[in-house]
């Protein structure tokens, strides 16, 4: 996969890797930019393109994170990305694997068994976990940031909430995931369809890579700048 | 066959390094490839590799250093004669095209034979089952100890044993294989 830079064109980005598809779609740019570059892309919509190359290049390349640039990053720009990410996960990826796991569900030949009503239920229970993970991050993380950058109230902000609260609550929501894949790949053996399973499997690996990038730019950059800010606000008390 | 190994490779060359660390992630699966870029690194590392593969000088030089558990590559741009045979070491030479750098790999990694645990076979025990089952039923720890007689320590050993052989963590995901496997009934199930 290329390295993505301003002059390119943003076209060949996704050639090199259509994954990336949606991730420009958070930032509000639509496909049929015939062969405009990065950078003519972003200036059309007011996207700030050093924000947007290097986001498009963490989500390509795993081992690529240059933290220093990260770091200083506008936190209000960041959260506004995250914030469109879990846009996505509710509108368009969530929504896709329940149509999958409908079709999968109808394909059994027996739907009534036991095992097709337990994969439906274990499915659910992650959706659950999932849309508290993220409603829980929406209606405190984000707001509590968003008023630690206005500097308004902060003390009273801060007793509280932390970003010390949110490391410790930040639980790992992949691990149902993988599970549900392994007993979709190794374990179940009824007769389904399985173009409706493959769907299915292909979905759920895209969500959790998806998941992984949103994490690690939660973990390693949004932490640590909003760690930044609490220790220059309230010192040691932080 | 090597899979679930973790190597560490040290190279003062960054590209000679990085290529062999992707030659293994592409072509083998190894748990883990780490490169350092000197021995002093190497040695500060806390991780545990089963692999090393270091250059030949190197390994002259600090092989009293080097934990005896640890399976030895050593690396060179050409054959050297009379390395092949030293010690414990194996021998990689970089000077080559990837089909036999794909070679030389595979040779080396086969000769250090299956990990432990690697080719077993993945089927639960008896106990394991009886465990799994009540895991599935949802009991706590403490109840299954008690309900099986056996202390909570082994309980716990047999948990993280059933995770490892299936790929299941969550309780939720196990009490899906318990009853597709028919290990327990739905009917055993509190609510459904």
């Amino acid at each position: 996969m290329i390295l993505i830079t301003s002059e390119i064109k943003l076209a060949d980005a996704i050639h090199s890797n259509y994954l990336l598809i949606p991730v420009i779609t958070r930032f509000g740019i639509r496909l049929g930019f015939g062969d405009k570059t990065v950078k003519a892309v972003c200036k059309e919509h007011g996207v700030d393109v050093e924000f947007f190359t290097t986001i498009l290049n963490v989500f390509s390349h795993e081992s690529y994170f240059p933290q220093d640039r990260l770091l200083r990053f506008d936190v209000a720009q960041l959260v506004g990305y995250l914030q469109k990410t879990h846009g996505y996960y509710r509108t368009v990826l969530i929504p896709m694997l329940d149509k999958n796991m409908e079709a999968f569900v109808e394909s059994a030949a027996r739907p009534g068994e036991p095992e097709v009503r337990l994969i439906k239920n274990f499915f659910a229970q992650y959706k659950d976990e999932l849309m508290a993970h993220l409603k829980r991050e929406e209606t405190i993380t984000f707001p509590y940031i968003t008023e630690l950058v206005k500097k308004e109230n902060t003390v009273l902000l801060h007793k509280k909430y932390s970003m010390k609260v949110f490391e410790s609550e930040h639980d790992n929501v992949e691990e149902k995931l993988y599970d549900l894949k392994s007993i979709l790949i190794k374990y179940l053996q009824g007769d389904y369809d399985e173009g409706a399973r493959n769907s299915l499997i292909f979905n759920i690996f895209r969500l959790e890579k998806d998941l992984k990038d949103h994490t690690r730019i939660e973990d390693k950059i949004l932490t640590p700048i909003v760690k930044q800010m609490e220790q220059a606000l309230f010192g040691s008390n932080a | 066959m090597l899979s679930k190994q973790n190597i560490a490779i040290i190279s003062g060359d960054f590209l000679s390094g990085y290529g062999i660390k992707s030659l293994l992630y592409e072509y083998f699966n190894p748990a883990a490839v780490d490169v350092f870029a000197a021995f002093s690194e190497y040695s500060a590392s806390k991780n545990a590799y089963h692999l090393l593969a270091l250059p030949a000088a190197d390994y002259l030089m600090h092989a009293g250093h080097i934990s005896v558990k640890n399976k030895i590559i050593t690396i060179a741009a050409t054959p050297q004669p009379g390395q092949q045979g030293q010690g414990q070491a194996l021998y990689f030479c970089t000077l080559c095209s990837e089909q036999e750098a794909v070679e030389q790999l595979q040779s080396i990694l086969a000769s250090f034979g299956t990990p432990p645990g690697a080719e077993a076979k993945n089927e639960l025990s008896e106990r394991e089952r009886e465990v799994l089952a009540k895991v599935a039923q949802g009991a706590i720890n403490k109840e299954i100890a008690d309900s099986l007689n056996i202390s909570l320590n082994t309980v716990i050993t047999h948990r993280k044993n059933i995770t490892a052989k299936l790929g299941i963590k969550t309780i939720s995901g196990l009490t899906v294989y318990a009853i597709i496997n028919g290990i327990i009934s739905s009917n055993d199930l509190p609510k459904l």
